[in-house]
């Protein structure tokens, strides 16, 4: 039905139909779908598409439609519940106020900050939710800590990409231009269709990365675009006729990437005038990159020679051409010289902020802005104990976090202080998405961990292991806030998120944070009274909203200053798309990247830098090379009998984000188990059968699945499910949920990391596979 | 008001149908329907490699979203929901999916020079 473009209607029946832009809870990137979502009596009733959004056009994907379910999910938890310490791992939980919750949890946070120094408090947030935003501040300017932790070993995932892109092309995170910023898209006149897009480890259509809308491959496709997929599987985009398959054994792209390198050289097929102008370090380059003919890196990753040739002919001289990376470059040892060489090939290939090519960011943006500034919060001798900053300069300078895996290590060795507090802000980290040796993590932090509160909205494995306070956040539909992709970095839209309902007493990030931050540090924090109470402890558990609802805006309303315009006009608005307000291509040319205001890119030389200045000065090779990954048959062959098979995982579906959705009925029934593919010849040598529960397990762990045989994947390879475990289960220790029973990442080493304390091998580790009767039988 | 005989039809590209089960969601929510029950039930074909080499023309893989007869109850003729834009062709991920008359699919059907089904609802 269409309800026109009006921010709200409510019609003659009392429904009520809010016009809004999703991001998450539940767990999402920062899509900013368009949709209309339709209430009455506070009851959701069902999401329904906006036609007027001018990148999703109405479309609305399987998760966000399913919202109905997940907002009044018998799982739900909608209002503080709190648990004796000594009642860890069981289900004692019990409702408390958000009165006593805040006065509780505020006076525990006085105390470790008096006695042990803010630096034993540890904030842990997950991955995509709008929490990205907000636990930065959380942290820094509520707690006062320098310690915040994303605890995915190596950081695997977009903070690399991020961070790379900084040091190398000096610029916010590059995205293939699909026309998201002009309002007219693709028929905008400032476009140009890309011919070829190289989809490279990455499955855009799923997982909507970094809050890329990934279906715009399919708009593409249908005007023209071909695309180049570069995965060690065949995905349905590459399926399409006219497109081309690079199927590489996982985690060997960086010898492709100098190869494809070397070749453009030896052809004399790239953009030689930008090639001249705007990279460092070209002759450096092209003497490494001859190290890599394209025989032997065929040999190196399974593609043929011909292929890799093909390949690097298309971008060496087809125009435009679209680029599109993704998590593998994150999940890799060797990743740090993969985005180099990537961002290398983009720019060889004359696509860097060019229509149809990628887009590029200013270096931080609006909210991502003032995300960053809050660690101005602390004093310097505070933020110089942040964990593992000044051991791994290469990572801590891009990332205001602390190093993941040194964070376990100091947990489990107390060194150089005891971590005490843990504040997780949107984290399921036991469950298989983000920290390797999850077991690990659980001990120590059960250890190490006096006091620990956790923000979700339904009682996960996390909550239920370590958790003492369980604060319930609320879904987009459930709070006003903004959406903006690519979390500032290439704020590519920005759309608002209207409140539609009410559940429970639920609370959205930055409400928690203004709460919190009134009482414990109102100078950061000034956007509501340090005096203002839930009072809900004496109002029937109900909060008194309106000076929060207020605070909210006004927080908004200060952050869209810079823009011009206050967050009813944001509001009224719809979206605001830059391509309407200044946004200009080829930003290098005209000043408008580096802070001097000079042509150029934000690095040292002004220049991009395939020979890294930043890389040199942190011990890290210079240039782009190739390095055999640490867990493979080849570079350890005394296992490779044992473990002669490699696992990649990680990859996404339509049912779930990651940990989330496994307790929503009908997405469940999508995917009910986990799942590992497997080649049929390699099934068929292990006598597994389509459907057969599964064991695959290597030196550091095991985890079950059901097998998938399918020939998108070649012989010796496996796909692994990530994400798992199960809420129809006993929660209680040491089932928890069964966490541990499909749990891949115990098959992931901690701190197999690169030089700069980037990356580790979630994308390929050496493994073996054999039949078991079922989940929990052998 | 629409002519009681009236057909409706669903055209589907299937070539760029993505399988993203937005359509199959968008029916249970529209329509209340129990978790065993569909409007729009996708179907899975491949993938199967049929070529030599491993470029997209020599792999298989496409997915068709089936209406059921529910679909047709509300959808086709003499439907209560005959006529109006279904929500699953409007969220549906890879717009791909298009609904109206018999008369019009058959029209836009023409449109295009790839494979196609047309369901007569």
């Amino acid at each position: 039905m269409a309800y026109g473009k009006q921010w709200r209607t409510e019609l003659a029946d009392g429904t009520v139909v809010t016009r809004s832009n999703t991001w998450s809870p539940p767990g999402s990137h920062p899509v900013g779908y368009g949709v209309k979502v339709v209430t009455k009596d506070n009851k959701l009733i069902r999401v329904e598409g906006d036609d007027d959004n001018p990148i999703t056009k109405g479309r609305v994907n399987a998760m966000n439609l399913a919202l109905r379910e997940y907002t009044h999910s018998p799982n739900r938890i909608v209002y503080p519940m709190k648990r004796a310490v000594e009642d860890r791992g069981k289900d004692k939980w019990e409702r408390t106020t958000w009165d006593e919750a805040i006065d509780t949890i505020c006076e525990k946070v006085r105390y470790f900050q008096n006695t042990y120094g803010p630096e034993s408090i540890v904030c842990f947030g997950g991955t995509g939710r709008e929490a990205c935003i907000y636990y930065y501040a959380l942290t820094f300017s509520v707690l006062q800590s320098p310690n915040c932790c994303y605890t995915q070993s190596g950081w695997s995932c977009y903070g690399p990409r991020c961070s790379i892109a900084d040091y190398v092309l000096g610029a916010g995170y590059p995205e293939l231009d699909y026309a998201g910023h002009l309002p007219g898209s693709y028929q905008d006149p400032r476009y140009t269709l890309s011919k070829y897009v190289v989809v490279w480890g990455k499955e855009p259509l799923p997982s909507n990365g970094d809050g890329f809308f990934g279906h715009c491959l399919v708009d593409m496709m249908k005007l023209g675009s071909k695309i180049i997929s570069i995965d060690p599987r065949i995905t349905w985009v590459g399926a399409r006729n006219g497109n081309i398959n690079v199927q590489l054994r996982p985690q060997t792209d960086t010898a492709l990437a100098l190869a494809i390198i070397n070749l453009m050289f030896q052809n004399d097929e790239y953009d030689h005038d930008f090639v001249e102008r705007w990279i460092y370090g070209v002759d450096e380059l092209k003497a490494r990159a001859a190290e890599y003919p394209v025989d032997k890196v065929a040999e190196i990753t399974t593609v043929p020679a011909e292929t890799i040739e093909r390949v690097a002919h298309i971008i060496g001289t087809e125009r435009p051409i679209g680029f599109a990376w993704g998590l593998a470059f994150d999940q890799n040892k060797n990743g740090v010289q993969l985005s180099q060489a990537f961002i290398i090939i983009a720019a060889m290939a004359g696509s860097i902020d060019r229509p149809g090519g990628l887009t590029l960011g200013p270096p931080s943006a609006l909210l991502g802005k003032w995300r960053m500034e809050q660690r101005g919060a602390m004093s310097d001798e505070v933020w110089e104990k942040r964990i593992g900053a000044a051991a791994w300069p290469g990572l801590s300078t891009g990332m205001a976090t602390t190093q993941p895996d040194e964070t376990l290590n100091t947990m489990e060795s107390h060194q150089p202080y005891q971590l005490r507090m843990a504040w997780f802000n949107s984290s399921n980290f036991l469950a298989p998405t983000c920290s390797a040796q999850p077991k690990r993590w659980h001990d120590a932090l059960l250890e190490s961990i006096e006091f620990c509160v956790v923000q979700d909205l339904t009682m996960t494995p996390t909550a239920m292991a370590v958790g003492d306070y369980f604060l319930p956040v609320s879904t987009w539909a459930e709070h006003d806030g903004i959406v903006l992709t690519h979390y500032g970095r290439n704020t590519v839209f920005m759309g608002p998120m209207n409140k539609a309902l009410q559940v429970g007493e639920a609370m959205s990030d930055i409400e928690v944070c203004l709460m919190f931050g009134a009482r414990l540090n109102p100078e950061w924090w000034p956007w509501l009274s340090p005096e203002w109470r839930p009072n809900d402890s004496k109002n029937n558990g109900v909060v008194d909203r309106t000076e929060l609802s207020a605070a909210v805006i006004k927080f908004f309303d200060d952050q869209l200053k810079e823009l011009g315009m206050t967050f009813e006009d944001l509001r009224e608005e719809g979206i605001y798309q830059p391509g309407a307000h200044g946004f200009e291509y080829e930003k290098y040319e005209k000043g408008m990247l580096r802070f001097d205001g000079e042509p150029g890119f934000n690095t040292i030389t002004g220049q991009i830098e395939a020979y890294s200045i930043l890389y040199e000065s942190w011990g890290e090779d210079p240039l782009p090379y190739y390095e055999e990954p640490n867990y493979s048959p080849i570079s350890k062959p005394d296992f490779a009998k044992q473990y002669p098979l490699i696992s990649t995982s990680g990859s996404r579906r339509y049912s779930s984000f990651h940990s989330e959705h496994r307790h929503v009925p009908s997405l469940r029934q999508i995917d009910p188990w986990p799942w590992v593919q497997i080649n049929p010849e390699t099934a068929k040598a292990y006598g597994i059968t389509n459907g057969d529960w599964c064991e695959v397990y290597n030196m550091f762990g095991e985890a079950r699945f059901k097998a998938e045989v399918t020939p998108i994947i070649k012989p010796g390879i496996l796909n692994c499910a990530h994400g798992w475990w199960f809420p129809e289960q006993d929660g209680e220790e040491p089932n928890l949920f069964g966490v541990w029973k499909s749990n891949f990442n115990c098959l992931v080493p901690h701190m197999n990391i690169g030089k700069l304390g980037f990356g580790a091998p979630y994308k390929g580790v050496m493994c073996n596979i054999k039949r078991v009767r079922s989940l929990d039988e052998d | 008001m629409a002519d009681k005989d009236q057909k409706y039809a669903l055209l589907v590209d299937y070539t760029y149908f993505s399988g993203n089960h937005a359509a199959e969601i968008a029916c249970k929510e529209e329509l209340g329907l129990p978790l065993d029950q569909y409007g729009i039930k996708e179907v899975q074909v491949g993938p199967f490699k049929k070529g030599p080499g491993n470029d997209g023309d020599d792999w298989e893989w496409s997915y068709i979203p089936v209406p059921t007869s529910i679909f047709s109850d509300h959808w086709g003729t003499g439907g209560d929901k005959a006529g109006q834009r279904p929500l699953a062709v409007q969220v549906e991920e890879s717009a791909s999916m298009y609904y109206g008359t018999l008369e019009e699919m058959e029209k836009k059907l023409a449109e295009f020079d790839r494979p196609m089904v047309l369901f007569q609802l």
